[in-house]
């Protein structure tokens, strides 16, 4: 369980996240919405100790945040950033294998190995494994990094606009995978998600934010109303719904 | 990775045995070890480049620049002049070639890690902004030198005169002994980080995301870097230029990130052209042309290909 007591951060004095106050519980997937520049990455970072809160406490586990060391945060949370670009020769397998570097301090033992091949093989790299990541396409480099925070194994999964540059099928299979880590791995999985649908449909739980704010916070099926939604992106929406799917229509 | 690494030994031994028996008197004790420690001398710097080059370029994430572009060796030169200003001429301190060199080096590890957290540590880096700073700050140290060089009187002058300029000539068997017992000990301390190394490549927050500590892994390779750079500088004089293009055309050749390989390389190509340069300079020239002239003609041209290049890709 992660505990964000009274969260605030600003960049060279200017506040992004205000008084944030959250309780995430274990084992679930749970959707981060907002408009750009809502501060969700800000929040992400900041539960990833890649930069320090000016006030307000983050507690995992029962434990603070501060508290960890630097090795066991690493086997303990990983975190796939927004924009992913490198100017170096490494190819899809390496980058999987430095996933596994918090376990295995550089030496792959056969349980490694094997985390190695699962993520390959569920992030559909198998073929294109040995390919430089300068030289594969948008999507497959998205890919390719969700396998090394796959292969970290971790208990808590922060993921940054994971369905970047992926087409929908691709989308789908992520989706699915979360929700797989979750289900059956019993992984916390707290995913930036733009696509409200994809939200929506594939989440437990919802955390909207605006303006360095949690705007709304609960299961999927309480917070995904209309009004919730037009008051969010300030666009209005129309809701659908059947036994099977929920849709935010805001097209035309 | 073997086979490259076999015609670069082969390249590197047929270089070495040219350079050491061509037109040679063997009988002549005095040439024959004159050779070898010019030999061991360039080898040495080499390590020194093809280390400090590579790593740098790691931890400033970037491929253009190089220590010698940031200054660090007119910053030697510089601090040669201060010694001799604050100590005087007739000093233990000026006079002892292991007490400046410690004073040199101590300068230079203390300049290195300002760079770090000024420049390098933030997210947003602009490489080209890095580097009109370290030409500013190498002009600044290099006219410091010149200026305070009136100031001192004209005995003392004619040894900064020499540290300003790259020479074969000054190398003895006493400071290539300690020059070689410094290298293995930073060498051989440094490459215990080379797994987090390989990760650094990463970035600052993939690195901390595994749990490595970036600053502290950094912090220990640029001490390094800026030893081995002194050590180099004061073996032979401002060299280092030359690392611009042996590390870009290490990284062509091996296509990896891994530092053993592009290091290793790196060094090879290093050795490589030096031994040839020093080749030239003295069986073709007549040592009309200094080893330094020659490095920077060859680097500057390449330096001007690299940004020319890299300016037409960013578009
Ligand atoms: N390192 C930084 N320095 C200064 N300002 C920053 C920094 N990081 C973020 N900001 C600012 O904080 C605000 C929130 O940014 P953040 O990246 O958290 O938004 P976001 O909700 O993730 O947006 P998006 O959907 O576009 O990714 C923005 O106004 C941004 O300009
Ligand atoms: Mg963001």
């Amino acid at each position: 369980m992660i505990n964000i007591n009274s969260l605030s951060k600003s960049y060279a004095g200017i506040p992004i996240l205000h008084d944030i106050n959250l309780e995430i519980p274990k084992g679930k997937v749970i959707s981060l919405i907002g408009p750009n520049g809502a501060g969700k990455s800000t929040l992400l970072v900041l539960v990833a100790r890649l930069a320090k809160a000016d006030n307000g406490s983050i507690i995992l586990d029962s434990k603070k945040l501060s508290n960890y060391s630097l090795d066991q945060l690493s086997r303990k949370i990983s975190f796939l950033r927004q924009q992913n670009v490198f100017d170096v020769k490494i190819t899809i397998k390496e980058l999987v294998d430095f996933g596994r570097f918090p376990h295995s301090k550089g030496q792959l033992t056969i349980q490694d190995n094997m985390k190695i091949e699962e993520s390959i093989n569920k992030m559909n790299l198998q073929d294109i494994k040995h390919a430089y990541i300068d030289q594969v396409s948008g999507g497959q480099l998205q890919r390719a990094f969700l396998a090394m925070v796959m292969a970290q194994d971790t208990e808590y999964i922060l993921l940054d606009e994971p369905l970047n540059n992926l087409d929908m099928k691709h989308s789908v299979e992520i989706m699915n995978t979360t929700r797989f880590l979750a289900d059956e791995y019993g992984k916390t999985v707290i995913t930036v998600v733009h696509d409200i649908n994809f939200a929506a449909n594939y989440s437990d739980y919802i955390i909207a934010m605006k303006n360095g704010r949690v705007f709304f916070y609960g299961s999927n099926k309480s917070v995904i109303t209309e009004k919730n939604l037009k008051e969010l992106f300030d666009i209005e929406f129309k809701i659908i719904q059947d036994d099977k799917v929920i849709i935010c229509n805001y097209y035309k | 990775m073997k086979k490259l690494l076999f015609i670069l030994l082969t390249l590197l031994v047929v270089i070495v045995l040219t350079f050491l028996s061509y037109d040679i008197d063997f009988s002549n004790k005095f040439v024959v070890a004159g050779r070898v420690e010019r030999l061991v001398a360039l080898i040495l710097v080499s390590i020194s480049i093809s280390y400090s080059t590579v790593v740098f370029q790691t931890i400033s994430d970037n491929k253009i620049l190089t220590p010698s572009l940031m200054g660090y060796e007119y910053l030697y030169v510089f601090s040669q002049v201060l010694l001799l200003l604050i100590f005087g001429g007739n000093s233990l301190f000026f006079r002892s070639k292991e007490l400046s060199f410690i004073f040199a080096s101590s300068i230079m590890i203390v300049y290195s890690l300002i760079l770090y957290r000024v420049f390098f540590k933030r997210n947003k880096k602009n490489v080209y902004f890095i580097l009109l700073i370290g030409l500013v700050l190498g002009i600044f140290f290099n006219t410091s030198t010149q200026f305070l060089q009136m100031i001192i009187n004209p005995n003392e002058f004619g040894y900064i005169q020499g540290a300003m300029f790259s020479s074969l000539s000054r190398i003895s068997i006493k400071t290539i002994s300690i020059a070689v017992v410094t290298i293995l000990i930073v060498i051989v301390y440094l490459s215990r980080f080379f797994k987090f190394l390989d990760i650094l490549v990463l970035g600052r927050e993939y690195s901390l995301g595994l749990g490595v500590d970036y600053d502290k892994i950094a912090r220990n390779q640029l001490i390094g870097i800026s030893v081995l750079i002194a050590i180099s500088t004061a073996l032979i004089g401002p060299i280092t230029f030359i690392g611009v293009f042996i590390s870009n055309i290490s990284y062509r050749l091996t296509n990896t990130y891994l530092h053993h390989r592009t290091i290793t390389v790196a060094f090879f190509i290093t050795a490589m052209s030096m031994l040839a340069a020093q080749f030239v300079i003295e069986h073709i020239l007549n040592y009309r042309h200094s080893l330094g002239v020659l490095i920077n003609l060859a680097g500057g041209l390449y330096f001007i290909l690299l940004i020319l290049r890299t300016l037409r890709t960013k578009k």
